[in-house]
C-alpha cells in the first residue's frame, strides 16, 4: 500500500444516492499539489464531475465536501470544511464553509473529500464511520428542524459523531437553504442546503479515529505550539473574544456601512441595542469555539421574547446586520429569536434577512398588498420577520415566490423593485453597505459566488486610503481575493489573522512542515489565483452571457444617494463602477467582458477549460 | 507625558511602520482620537474601540501618563 501524502487522509469518497453505493478512490497527488484542498478540491472536482448545463436541482449536480491539508491538525483555526455545488441561487459556481468539527472528523474517518451524486428515492442519512459508509432511511427526520435533527441523530448514533443537517427550507428547495452543524453553525451561502434537499439528503454523520500523517511531526508540534503562544500573546487577544464578530456592529454604523431597512440607508440609530455588548449583557450563556480555536467567537445564548424562548448560537455580526438592522429589529432578544427561527428552518440568515427586508420594502411601497402577503408587514416587527421566514421555508403563499430569492422575486413583482433587490449574480448581499466604499463595492461585485464579503473584506482599506478615490482599489481587492480564499483551500479559519493580527508568515512556515512540499506563501497565493480563475470559468461555462453584466450591484447603489447618517449623500456613479471593473479585469488578465483570456488560462495551468469555454475565450 | 498604544488586527497595516506597539510622548492630555489623527496621522475610523485597564472605552478616552491602551481593529466576520 502506498504511503499517504503528508497532510492528507489520502482518499476521496464518492457517494451515489441513486444506487446507495459508494466508491473510494485514492487522492490523486497532482490534485493535492495543484489545488491544495478545501475550496480548491471543490472547484476542480465540480468542474470535472458536473456536466455542463446541469440542472442545479437535478441528479447530475454534485455536492463536493472537502477538508484542507491543515484541517484537523494542531494549528489555530484548523476546523474549516468547504462545501460546493452548482448553485441553485446563481446557476454558477457556489460554495460555503463551516467551522465546528466536521473537517477534522472527515479526515480522521479517512477522507479528504466526499462527492455526493444522484438523488435518493426516499429521504436518507449518510453515515461515514471510520471508513465504513452506510445509508439510513431519513424519513423519520424529514420535516424536522435542522438543529432538532442533529440532536436526535446524536442520540441515535452517538455523541462522538459530527453531523451536518438541513432543515425544512432545504427540503422545500428554498434557494438559500443552508447546512447546519454543531447546534448553530452553518455553511450558509449559495444554496448548498437546497441541493442536499433536492437529493433527499437530510444529513451526513461522520466519525473517525484514524491518523493523519505529517511530514515533520516534531516540527509541526513545535511550530503549532508557537502559533498558539503567539495568538495568546497578541495585544487585545482577551478583548476581542468576549464580543466575537458582533463587536464590529458599532464601528460599521460609525463609518456608515450598516445595512438598514433593506439597504435604504447605512446607519441604524438603534445599533447599540443589538451589538456585541448587548449579547454579553443580556443573553449570553457561554462562549463557544470550533476545533482548535484559541479565540472562540461563538456566543451561545438564551433569548426570551413575547413569542417564546430559545437557545441560539449567535447572533453573529452578519445576522445582526441582515436580520437586525436590515429588518430594523431593535433589540438583541428579537434578533436572537429570529436567528433561532432561521437556524431551525435551515435558512441562510444573510439571504433570508435580505429577502424579508425586500418584502417589507415592497409592502411599504405598495408593490405587495396585505391580501397578497396574508398580513401587514412593518419594519422593526418581529412577528413580520418570523412570518416571512416561516412562509419562505414552507413555500406557503407569498413565501413560495420569496423562496426564490430577491432577484427572481423582483422580476415577478416588478414596479421598480429590481432596483432594490440587493444582490449580485443572484446571491443576496452580506453585511456591509458599500455606497461609500469603492474597494468594498468592487469586492462584492467580483466575488465569485455573488455578493459575499468573505472573498475580500476591503472596507478598512477604503477608510485608510480615502473613501472617494478609486486608485489602488482594484489592486487591493485582487490581493485579498487571493489571500482570504487561500484559507478555504488550506482548511483554516481566517479569523485569527483578521481579528487579532496573527501573522500570515506562521501559516507559510507550517505548510511545508505538514506536507513536506517546499511551497512559499507566494506559491500558495498562485494556487489561490488558479482556483479563482477556475471558479470564474465554471460560471462562464454554466451561464449564458456570463461576465461583466453579472458584476454590477443593484441600481440603488449607483443611483440613490444614502439619505442620512455618516455616509449621507454618498453613492458610486455607474461610470466609476465601469472604471473599477476595467481596472480589475485588466489586472486579472481578463478581457473587457470579464472573462479569462486564453493566455491567462494557459498561464494558470487551466488549459483543460479551454475546450469547454470554446469561443467564449478570447 | 507618555502613553503606549497597542494595535492589533489588520488595522496595524495602516499604522506607522506597521508596528504593533507605539510609545508616544504627548505634549499634554489628549484623547485617543486626537493622538491618532494629530500625532500618528492615522484616521481614527480605522479603530473600532479602545480598551484600557480591562474596560472598553470610546475613542474620546484620554489616557493617563504611562498608561497602555489597546486599539481594537474592526472585525471582518466569517
Amino acid at each position: 500500500m502506498k504511503a499517504k501524502l503528508p497532510g492528507y487522509a489520502g482518499q476521496i469518497l464518492y457517494v451515489d444516492l441513486t444506487t446507495q453505493k459508494t466508491e473510494t478512490r485514492p487522492l490523486p497527488p497532482e490534485l493535492a499539489r495543484e489545488y491544495l484542498g478545501g475550496r480548491g478540491f471543490v472547484a476542480r472536482l465540480l468542474w470535472d464531475e458536473v456536466p455542463a448545463g446541469t440542472d442545479p436541482l437535478g441528479p447530475e449536480n454534485r455536492v463536493v465536501i472537502a477538508a484542507g491539508p491543515l484541517s484537523g491538525l494542531f494549528i489555530p483555526g484548523a476546523g474549516k470544511l468547504h462545501l460546493g455545488t452548482k448553485s441553485p441561487a446563481t446557476g454558477g459556481y457556489g460554495d460555503a464553509n463551516v467551522g465546528g468539527h466536521l473537517a477534522p472528523e472527515l479526515k480522521y474517518a479517512g477522507y479528504d473529500a466526499v462527492v455526493i451524486r444522484g438523488v435518493s428515492e426516499h429521504p436518507c442519512v449518510v453515515v461515514i464511520d471510520d471508513g465504513a459508509v452506510r445509508f439510513l432511511d431519513g424519513s423519520q427526520w424529514w420535516g424536522q428542524g435542522a438543529i432538532e435533527t442533529e440532536t436526535r441523530l446524536k442520540a441515535k448514533l452517538g455523541h462522538d459523531f459530527q453531523i451536518m443537517t438541513i432543515g425544512p427550507a432545504g427540503e422545500k428547495l428554498v434557494k438559500f437553504a443552508c447546512i447546519s452543524h454543531d447546534f448553530g453553525r452553518q455553511a450558509g451561502r449559495t444554496g448548498v442546503g437546497t441541493v442536499f434537499g433536492s437529493k433527499q439528503l437530510k444529513a451526513i454523520a461522520i466519525r473517525g479515529s484514524r491518523d493523519v500523517p505529517v511530514a515533520d511531526v516534531k516540527g509541526v508540534q513545535e511550530h503549532g505550539r508557537k502559533m498558539y503562544e503567539v495568538c495568546f500573546s497578541k495585544p487585545g487577544f482577551e478583548e476581542w473574544t468576549p464580543y466575537g464578530t458582533a463587536g464590529v456592529t458599532d464601528w460599521v454604523n460609525e463609518v456608515g456601512a450598516f445595512p438598514t431597512r433593506n439597504f435604504q440607508t447605512s446607519y441604524f440609530p438603534e445599533h447599540e441595542r443589538i451589538n456585541g455588548q448587548r449579547i454579553r449583557e443580556k443573553i449570553l450563556v457561554t462562549d463557544k469555539g470550533c476545533f482548535g480555536c484559541p479565540i472562540p467567537c461563538g456566543k451561545y445564548s438564551r433569548v426570551k421574547v413575547q413569542r417564546g424562548e430559545a437557545f441560539v448560537e449567535g447572533p453573529e455580526y452578519e445576522t445582526i446586520a441582515l436580520i437586525g438592522g436590515n429588518c430594523a429589529l431593535a433589540t438583541i432578544e428579537e434578533v436572537g429569536y429570529a436567528n433561532y427561527v432561521a437556524d431551525e428552518l435551515g435558512l441562510d440568515t444573510i439571504s433570508a434577512g435580505n429577502v424579508a427586508a425586500f418584502a417589507i420594502e415592497c409592502y411599504e411601497k405598495g408593490l405587495l398588498t396585505e391580501e397578497q402577503v396574508g398580513r401587514k408587514l412593518a419594519w422593526g416587527c418581529l412577528d413580520s420577520v418570523v412570518f416571512l421566514l416561516e412562509a419562505m421555508a414552507a413555500r406557503e403563499g407569498i413565501g413560495d415566490l420569496l423562496a426564490e430569492g430577491v432577484k427572481t422575486a423582483a422580476s415577478v413583482i416588478k414596479g421598480g423593485s429590481e432596483k432594490f433587490a440587493i444582490h449580485v449574480k443572484g446571491l443576496e448581499w452580506s453585511g456591509y453597505e458599500a455606497r461609500y466604499a469603492p474597494a468594498m463595492m468592487l469586492s462584492y461585485m467580483t466575488a465569485d459566488v455573488g455578493a459575499h464579503h468573505n472573498r475580500s473584506w476591503a472596507i478598512t482599506y477604503d477608510v485608510a486610503v480615502g473613501r472617494e478615490t478609486l486608485e489602488g482599489k482594484a489592486e487591493k481587492v485582487i490581493e485579498l481575493q487571493h489571500i482570504r480564499p487561500l484559507f478555504d483551500a488550506l482548511g483554516l479559519c481566517r479569523l485569527q489573522w483578521v481579528e487579532i493580527g496573527f501573522e500570515l508568515e506562521h501559516y507559510a512556515a507550517i505548510f511545508p512542515l505538514v506536507t513536506g512540499w517546499d511551497y512559499s506563501w507566494t506559491d500558495l497565493l498562485a494556487i489561490s489565483e488558479r482556483i479563482w480563475n477556475l471558479t470564474r470559468s465554471f460560471s462562464a461555462r454554466e451561464i449564458e452571457g456570463y461576465g461583466r453584466d453579472f458584476d454590477y450591484p443593484p441600481a440603488r447603489f449607483y443611483e440613490e444617494p444614502i439619505p442620512d447618517g455618516p455616509a449621507q449623500g454618498r453613492f458610486i456613479p455607474k461610470e466609476q463602477l465601469e472604471e473599477l471593473l476595467d481596472r480589475y479585469y485588466h489586472l486579472r488578465g481578463w478581457d473587457r467582458r470579464g472573462l479569462p483570456t486564453r493566455a491567462k488560462l494557459e498561464k494558470m495551468g487551466l488549459q483543460f477549460v479551454l475546450d469547454a469555454l470554446g469561443e467564449k475565450v478570447s | 507625558m507618555k502613553v503606549t498604544l497597542l494595535v492589533y488586527g489588520h488595522t496595524r497595516e495602516y499604522f506607522p511602520g506597521r508596528a504593533e506597539r507605539h510609545e508616544i510622548e504627548l505634549p499634554g492630555p489628549l484623547s485617543v482620537e486626537e493622538i491618532l489623527s494629530k500625532l500618528l496621522k492615522v484616521d481614527p475610523a480605522l479603530v473600532m474601540a479602545v480598551m484600557a485597564g480591562g474596560r472598553r472605552y470610546p475613542k474620546s478616552y484620554v489616557p493617563q501618563d504611562g498608561e497602555e491602551v489597546v486599539l481594537l481593529s474592526p472585525a471582518a466576520g466569517g
